[in-house]
């Protein structure tokens, strides 16, 4: 196995891994409009609203703790979809631990060439992520803190 | 009279239409009416970007006039120019322009 450096745009905690990958806006926001078209999932995000009308939610599918799907219902601004999308592919597959760990920064470093004055999307989508990651812990607990009693 | 333009075509639209009619006529005073706004659809974008020397000209009209430069986001994306564009210039879509010009907007738009 080749290990490919950050500088060329891996992470390189996750090295290989979908969804780390520095990706363009234009190749998300055509993923992000196909998955916004799927099935809604069982755990339901929060509607998170931000400036000029725009909306974001978030649905999980959640088993053991970790992200085992993501979908979403966006407004149609390319930036915002493109973060909704590398944000979905990020987080599928970890734990919701590692999920909600997830910052604006990571996610703006996902996406190359968003000008500065569209990067406040990271922040909406990361709000409307920490809302279902929140949504789904309370509706599957960490199996590791539940007791058994005898 | 307050205008927008929206550049939509992409035959001779910025080499010959803004350059060498709408620019020299913004830049002598003598357009005939307030242009509040510029808006550009694809090919059209890359005038917008730091460096190309019909956008240089507009940057200097834009700051003086106070006029809005904005290009397509999609289009800007597409062509990976989006974060290249010279100080001033935005993109954005239909909710951005808008609210953009709703300021000060326009008496009509005319696209070319």
């Amino acid at each position: 196995v080749t290990s490919v450096p950050p500088e060329q745009g891996k992470d390189a905690a996750h090295p290989g891994r979908p969804g780390t990958r520095r990706r363009s806006v234009d190749e998300c926001f055509d993923l992000g409009l196909r998955r916004r078209g799927g099935p809604w999932l069982p755990v339901s995000g929060p509607i998170c609203a931000g400036g000029n009308g725009l909306e974001l939610q978030f649905c999980l599918d959640v088993a053991d703790g970790t992200v085992r799907r993501v979908s979403f219902k966006v407004t149609t601004c390319i930036t915002l979809v493109a973060y909704a999308e590398a944000l979905a592919e990020r987080v599928t597959g970890i734990s919701l631990r590692d999920a909600i760990r997830v910052t604006p920064s990571d996610l703006v470093k996902s996406l190359s060439g968003v000008p500065s004055s569209k990067q406040d999307r990271a922040v909406l989508a990361i709000r409307a992520l920490q809302g279902v990651i929140c949504e789904a812990a309370r509706e599957t607990p960490n199996p590791s803190s539940r007791r058994t009693y005898p | 009279m307050k205008v927008a333009y929206i550049f939509a075509t992409q035959k001779h639209t910025i080499s010959y239409v803004l350059a060498k009619m709408v620019l020299p006529q913004l830049e002598e005073d003598r357009h005939g009416a307030d242009v509040v706004g510029m808006f550009f659809f694809e090919d059209n974008a890359y005038v917008l970007v730091k460096g190309n020397p019909i956008g240089e000209r507009l940057q200097r009209v834009a700051q003086e006039k106070g006029m809005l430069l904005m290009a397509c986001d999609q289009c800007c994306y597409e062509r990976e120019i989006a974060d290249k564009l010279f100080e001033g210039a935005e993109i954005g879509c239909f909710p951005d322009l808008y609210k953009a010009l709703s300021g000060n907007p326009p008496d009509q738009v005319i696209t070319l």
